[in-house]
């Protein structure tokens, strides 16, 4: 089987499918064709790594707001017929109420700028969200789900809503996560007031919040901002259930922990760099085995 | 509203065009540059740069605009790393490699070399050959993205697929 070396695209048409029934049958009895056969099938299995269309878009998004355009969602109709009077009379600062919003996916962190110009930072699997329009009334919101780290800008006040309680916020560093169980405040500079349906609570400098299961509990911490952000996560005394979310998010698994107690405590950080390492970190010291059932599903039993 | 008059600034339209080609574009810049990071920050300044000229862009004229910012962007980078695909060690390769003869390399052996050989194609041969072979791309339409003619697609897959072939027979 030589006579295919001479045509300069034989072995692509091959691939391809494009041959001729005779040539492909000649081809099929080489030697030859069992080597390129086992090529394209090996090439079948290797990966490319994974795609966050969705990251990567809201980091175009974020470049897009940064370069100085605001970004109209209004409904195509209106923009199409209003479009050349707001350019007489706005220029191209198009004024809408529609959420700017921020996500991020599994294993990624993005900075934004809040409209006062105070920075956040979200941590892996988080969405952050305000109305521009409302804070020019007045209405400092921003929603959150997820963790988020808030640098404020001085004499900025602006409240956090989550699901499970509000965060209010004069000029200050804090972090904020609210997942559907756990929620938990972390005061780095400054002051902040928590609110809860029937509770209420200031944090200082170094105070942290946490409630789990309906208890409150408070702890200090030394720390000037959260070790996430230089890529490595925290706990202090965390329940199990915060952490094994923590490497969810992180990590883009699925961990199952019905056969452990997701109250137990876990004092200690893992690092963002190696899924290997931080589970092993996290479970060994716990002695919990944790067994992959497959590429992204973990098992945890205990020893 | 028709085709052409669809306008690249509109917030709908950027993402679709977004949605249909990014993935290609940042798999295309890593299989030339080898580097994950850069080739995502390049799809990313593509796009960004798509937006800042959505005024000056027809709609049908967008995806080659952004190929060929992206393009430019990579021949100005100076950095090139070794592309390594990781292979999936989860997958079943069982199932490849039930018909090949047993002088064929242990798979794992087989498929080290097959990275391997795959890195050190030439750019311009791994780049169509991955292109065709794992974003499923036919050959007309890498030869719109590479920006040469079907014919010269054809070639360049066929000297890689060669190629492949005579780096993992020497090793057998």
């Amino acid at each position: 089987m030589e006579e295919f070396k001479n045509i300069d695209d034989f072995l692509a048409k091959w691939a391809s499918g494009e041959l001729s029934d005779d040539q492909k049958k000649s081809f099929e009895q080489s030697e030859e064709y069992t080597y390129y056969k086992a090529i394209l099938e090996g090439t079948e299995v290797l990966d490319v790594p994974h795609y966050n269309k969705e990251g990567l878009y809201q980091k175009v998004q974020a470049q897009k707001e940064k370069e100085g355009k605001v970004i109209s969602l209004v409904p195509k109709w209106v923009y199409t017929t209003a479009a050349a009077v707001a350019v007489l009379f706005f220029g191209y600062i198009w004024p809408t109420n529609s959420a700017t919003e921020y996500s991020t996916g599994y294993g990624e962190q993005l900075t934004a700028h809040l409209p006062d110009n105070s920075e956040v930072i979200i941590n892996s699997n988080s969405t952050l969200s305000f109305h521009k329009k409302d804070w020019k009334n007045g209405n400092r919101n921003v929603d959150l789900n997820g963790e988020a780290f808030f640098n404020v800008e001085k004499g900025s006040n602006f409240t956090v809503e989550t699901t499970n309680g509000r965060v209010t916020v004069m000029g200050t560093e804090f972090t904020v996560s609210s997942e559907d169980n756990f929620f938990q405040v972390v005061c780095y500079e400054g002051k902040v007031r928590v609110s809860l349906k029937d509770l209420s609570q200031t944090l200082l400098q170094g105070d942290a919040f946490r409630i789990h299961k309906g208890t409150v509990e408070n702890w200090k911490m030394n720390n000037v901002e959260p070790t996430w952000i230089q890529g490595e996560s925290n706990f202090t005394n965390a329940p199990l259930s915060q952490v094994v979310k923590a490497l969810e998010n992180q990590f883009d698994i699925t961990i199952n922990t019905e056969n452990v107690d997701t109250d137990i405590r876990f004092t200690g950080s893992f690092t963002h760099g190696d899924m290997k390492i931080a589970l092993q970190i996290v479970f060994e010291s716990m002695d919990i085995t944790y067994t992959f059932t497959d590429k992204n599903t973990v098992i945890l039993v205990v020893k | 509203m028709g085709f052409e008059d669809k306008s690249v600034c509109d917030e709908n339209t950027f993402k679709q065009i977004f949605d249909d080609h990014s993935e290609v574009i940042r798999n295309f810049i890593y299989y030339k540059c080898r580097d994950m990071q850069q080739a995502e920050d390049i799809t990313q300044d593509a796009f960004v740069k798509l937006w800042k000229n959505c005024k000056k862009v027809v709609f049908g004229k967008a995806k080659s605009f952004v190929m060929k910012v992206a393009q430019n962007a990579f021949f100005n980078e100076v950095a090139h790393e070794k592309v390594v695909l990781k292979y999936n060690a989860s997958a079943s390769i069982k199932k490849a490699f039930t018909e090949s003869p047993e002088f064929l390399l242990e798979e794992k052996e087989f498929m080290e070399k097959l990275q391997r050989s795959i890195s050190s194609l030439p750019e311009k041969e791994r780049t169509v050959f991955l292109l065709s072979r794992k974003d499923k791309k036919t050959y007309r339409e890498i030869a719109e993205i590479v920006g040469i003619t079907q014919k010269a697609v054809e070639r360049r897959m066929h000297l890689a697929l060669q190629k492949l072939r005579e780096d993992i027979g020497r090793s057998i």
